[in-house]
């Protein structure tokens, strides 16, 4: 007993040390087989071990319905351990039985047999030629992805019907992992336009097909392509254009500060101040009102008059004889007498002289050619037409006389007139002679308006009544008397000849005579 | 005038049947001498579509079936079903340089008897699927989907036979002699008979959109004819 079990431990023993190199090859496994273009294919297999002793692969098939095993056409065209079957050799819509062969020395070890259809395997290679390009480079910038298939693939017969795909990544995306693969489906088309692709991304993009409803190839070789940064464009532009709006921004604000006067002054003009003649702004601000007042009367602002309180007469003056003679005769007859002041009047419309005699009274008479009836002493302009004042008509060609009175304080600016009236010298009223006053007031009393055309008439009353006349020189000469309640004396028979100096000399008289009256003397 | 607006009415017609993918009939509406003009680049165009069509849902099917029901060992063993699936009535070409050397008339002919070798077993298969407790809808669908497709093929298959050759339709009514052919008598399981039914659909429907294809290709003149 105890001798079996040891001799089959030394069988066992003896068997062991029996070197493997004896035995079969390894069973080779057949590992894919492919069809590019559905006109060849070719089969892969990786032989088992080997056991140290060279080993042969042979690959046999036959196809179905048909007995005939036939081994493969091609051992070298597509590398080691495969098979390449060529266009002859390929048929489709028929089952291959595929089997491999490994032996060596020892024997021969068999493959599992696998059985292919052709149309079962198609993979075809990828797509060739892609290119990227970027269009539209101004406001819509898309990519235009082209390829063309791979060559070896038959489209031209409508063998193969090839569609395509294409993914695209962006390759510096923000966060630090890669950016994820876009797919699109681009049919049976050749070409692919994507839009909206990330200004100044850089993308990388694949294209691959299949065959039929066959299997996908793999991934072409990836092309790249850049987008051009327009936001940064559009920066740069912003940037300059807020920089030269900030300048020049700064430098009008700049300019309006320095000139903010000149600015202020043009937007909002200063209110104009009042324009009185003779009002001092810088008076009311220094807040005196008795300057003020005092600045405005003294420009002969209206009222007060300056009438000297000797005046007292009037002097009318007729030149009727000759009027132009007169005109000129009557100023040449005193010249020692008086300043005469001649004025040719420019006027065409009348023939008037002016001249004005100044008295002792200083009382510029001036006084003109002809006149009609009467003196009239009143200026009637001032009063209403409902009074006494019919005189206007017979002022036209009649004589106008007018009074000027020399303003002392200003200059002889007053000196020349133009037709004016027969003015009332009061002392409430003004004289309102030539233009260059203002015509003020006038406060004339109606008194005055009552006076009428009187040569001798008797008085009337009121205090200022010039029509009292109080002597007739000649036949030119009146006086005229400012009104009073004494009566008239009439004087006669004066010298004509000289008339002036009798008046001068009369006066004297008069004035001693009549203490209270005041006559005026007017050369008639 | 009346036979303008009949024939307007048929052309409507046809192009809105096109529109849906249903029939790709146009009958011939002779009256007063109109009729239906569709033209023969888009009957084929046409026809094309509906094989690819069908060749893609029979492989979407075939594979539903496989995942649902046959266990891995036996994806291997196609042989069973792919020698069952050849039929003997006429020889099939079995490559490019075969299918070249065929001449339109016999294309289309092949074409024409494939689509009227499947449509009555498509049918059976769609009787037997629905006997399965847990067959997917979708499955169901799909074969429902493709029968009556195929019944639209045939149609249009007739009417280029009848547009190109410009003869009449010529039916093969030789179904009996090949369903006892198709159908393994040793076959006992319903589900691999049903599996080999789908793999030969599925290549027969492969043959179709080829021959179809090469068809439409040998008519236009252009260089490229990958825009199908």
């Amino acid at each position: 007993m105890w001798g079996d079990t040891t001799q089959a431990l030394a069988m066992m023993f003896l068997f062991s040390w029996i070197p493997h190199y004896q035995s079969a090859p390894g069973q080779p496994r057949i590992t894919s087989c492919r069809s590019p273009e559905k006109e060849t294919f070719t089969c892969w297999w990786e032989p088992g071990s080997s056991e140290g002793l060279p080993t042969t692969h042979r690959l046999f098939y036959n196809k179905e319905r048909s007995d005939k095993v036939l081994e493969c056409p091609d051992y070298h065209s597509a590398g080691n351990n495969s098979c390449f079957f060529n266009k002859a050799h390929t048929s489709i819509w028929i089952i291959y039985n595929i089997t491999i062969v490994a032996s060596n020395a020892n024997g021969s070890t068999f493959s599992e047999p696998l059985e292919v259809d052709v149309m079962d395997i198609v993979q075809p290679h990828p797509p060739e030629n892609l290119t990227v390009t970027v269009v539209g480079v101004e406001d819509n910038p898309y990519f235009l992805v082209q390829w063309e298939a791979p060559h070896d693939t038959d489209t031209r017969s409508g063998w193969v019907t090839l569609k395509y795909e294409v993914r695209v990544k962006l390759e510096n995306s923000r966060q630090d992992q890669a950016g994820e693969w876009e797919v699109y489906g681009a049919g049976k088309q050749r070409e692919l336009s994507i839009y909206s692709p990330q200004p100044g991304g850089k993308y990388s993009v694949q294209v691959r097909c299949r065959l039929d409803q066959g299997l996908w190839s793999e991934w072409s070789p990836a092309a790249f392509i850049s987008v051009p940064n327009i936001y940064l464009k559009e920066k740069s532009v912003v940037i300059f254009t807020a920089t030269t709006s900030a300048f020049i921004f700064l430098l009008t604000v700049g300019i309006l500060v320095i000139k903010r006067k000149h600015v202020k002054h043009c937007l909002l003009p200063p209110v104009p101040g009042p324009k009185i003649k003779g009002f001092d702004a810088q008076l009311l601000k220094a807040e005196k009102s008795e300057d003020l007042f005092n600045a405005l009367t003294s420009k002969g602002f209206p009222l007060a008059p300056e009438v000297p309180d000797h005046v007292d007469y009037l002097v009318v003056v007729d030149n009727e004889e000759d009027p132009e003679g007169t005109g000129t005769k009557a100023p040449q007859e005193h010249p020692e007498h008086q300043k005469t002041h001649q004025h040719s009047s420019s006027d065409p419309a009348d023939e008037f002289h002016y001249s004005y005699l100044s008295t002792e009274e200083q009382l510029n008479l001036i006084h003109t050619d002809r006149w009609k009836r009467s003196v009239f002493v009143s200026d009637c302009q001032y009063c209403d037409p409902e009074t006494t004042c019919g005189t206007r008509q017979t002022f036209t060609g009649g004589a106008q006389t007018t009074l000027q009175r020399p303003e002392r304080d200003e200059g002889g600016s007053h000196s020349t007139s133009g037709k004016t009236k027969l003015k009332n010298f009061d002392k409430d009223t003004v004289s309102t002679g030539p233009n260059g006053l203002e015509e003020y007031v006038d406060v004339t009393d109606r008194q005055d308006c009552k006076l009428k055309p009187t040569t001798e008439e008797e008085e009337e009353g009121g205090e200022e009544n010039y029509s009292k006349v109080s002597g007739v020189y000649c036949d030119s000469v009146l006086v005229l008397q400012k009104g009073s309640s004494t009566p008239i004396q009439t004087l006669t028979k004066k010298n004509c000849d000289d008339p002036q100096k009798k008046i001068k000399g009369e006066k004297p008289s008069t004035v001693k005579d009549l203490s209270n009256t005041q006559d005026y003397v007017g050369y008639v | 005038m009346y036979s303008v607006l009949q024939g307007c009415l048929g052309l409507l017609f046809c192009s809105i049947h096109g529109l849906l993918g249903s029939a790709l009939d146009c009958p011939d509406r002779d009256a007063g001498g109109t009729r239906c003009s569709i033209s023969v680049e888009k009957l084929l165009d046409r026809a094309i579509q509906h094989a690819e069509l069908i060749y893609r849902v029979s492989e979407e099917a075939r594979t539903l079936f496989e995942q649902m029901f046959i266990p891995f060992s036996f994806h291997a063993q196609q042989s069973h079903g792919g020698h069952l699936c050849t039929s003997n009535i006429f020889p099939i070409p079995t490559s490019k340089s075969e299918v070249q050397q065929i001449s339109d008339k016999w294309l289309l002919h092949s074409v024409l008897i494939l689509i009227q070798f499947w449509i009555d077993p498509l049918v059976e298969l769609q009787a037997s699927l629905d006997r399965y407790d847990n067959a997917p809808s979708d499955l169901l669908n799909k074969t429902k989907w493709m029968s009556t497709k195929l019944m639209n093929l045939e149609q249009g298959v007739l009417v280029l036979i009848r547009k190109m050759l410009e003869e009449g339709s010529l039916e093969l009514h030789n179904n009996e002699s090949v369903t006892p052919y198709l159908l393994p008598t040793d076959m006992v399981e319903h589900v691999l008979r049903d599996y080999a039914m789908l793999s030969c659909f599925k290549k027969d429907a492969h043959k179709m959109e080829t021959f179809l294809k090469f068809l439409k290709c040998r008519q236009t003149n252009r260089p490229s004819c990958s825009i199908l």
